[in-house]
């Protein structure tokens, strides 16, 4: 046997059989309202996460330039 | 991913991701994990994954759908893998050798063309012959057509050849062992 195994005719074949059992594994659980819910609820928490993270990022930077402001007009 | 799958995503362009998109990988997020730890266990790691896969999305360098497939299969995995050093889930493969399994897709063979039921059993027969990593590899190049790039991430080899090479080395031994078998 050689390398060209995977190039073979039966691993062809293999690979035909397999895509039947995924697709017989996928059709006796398909996606599940419970699923579609958890994703949901999922992307909408990251977003407000993620814009709860933006708006502290924003807070942080304006702060950060009030505070350099008042330094330089310091040693002015 | 197979080569039947698009190999660009015209729907998400510049690789932004969404709900849809999500929804779309779950039934080949499922069925990744439930043809390695079975449905009872897989549940809880499916749902892990999916928190996973909505947590990461901004942060996933995926441009095409075959490389998001590739990249929420690696959490899939991750999640296997935490489940299997957590000890709930003990073994891996062991639902398709359920007879109950040859039942299902001897039921659903209707339609096919000829001899692909019979290539399936021999798979199967492969799968459940390989130890650990073979059957999970086995089962990833096979049934999950993931690419041997992919494979060599999961698995932490070095590079696409080596897990190219561990996949030939895995069916060559199996082959050899059923060969064996089938002389004694």
């Amino acid at each position: 046997m050689t390398d060209d195994i995977l190039n073979s005719e039966e691993a062809r074949k293999l690979r035909i059989a397999g895509a039947f059992i995924r697709h017989v594994i996928e059709k006796k659980h398909p996606v599940t309202e419970k699923q579609r819910a958890l994703i949901k609820d999922a992307l909408t928490q990251a977003k407000a996460e993620s814009q709860a993270a933006g708006e502290e990022n924003q807070e942080a930077k304006t702060l950060d330039s009030q505070e350099q402001r008042k330094s330089r007009q310091q040693s002015r | 991913m197979s080569a039947n799958e698009p190999e660009e995503d015209p729907s998400s362009p510049g690789g932004t991701w969404g709900e849809a998109d999500i929804i779309e990988v779950t039934p080949r997020i499922n069925s990744f994990v439930y043809s390695k730890i079975g449905a009872d266990h897989g549940e809880d790691v499916v749902q892990e994954t999916l928190l996973a896969v909505c947590k990461g999305l901004s942060r996933t360098k995926a441009k095409t759908k075959r490389q998001f497939l590739g990249w929420v299969l690696g959490i899939a995995s991750n999640k296997i893998n935490d489940a299997l050093r957590r000890k709930y889930v003990h073994s891996l493969v062991e639902p398709l050798e359920e007879g109950s399994f040859l039942t299902l897709l001897e039921a659903s063979q209707s339609g096919l063309p000829p001899g692909v039921f019979e290539d399936a059993k021999w798979l199967l027969n492969l799968i459940g012959q390989s130890r650990y990593p073979c059957n999970t590899l086995l089962i990833d190049h096979f049934l999950h057509s993931l690419e041997h790039d992919e494979i060599a991430e999961i698995y932490g080899l070095s590079s696409p050849d080596a897990a190219r090479m561990k996949i030939v080395r895995c069916l060559e031994a199996v082959r050899k062992m059923l060969k064996r078998k089938e002389n004694l």
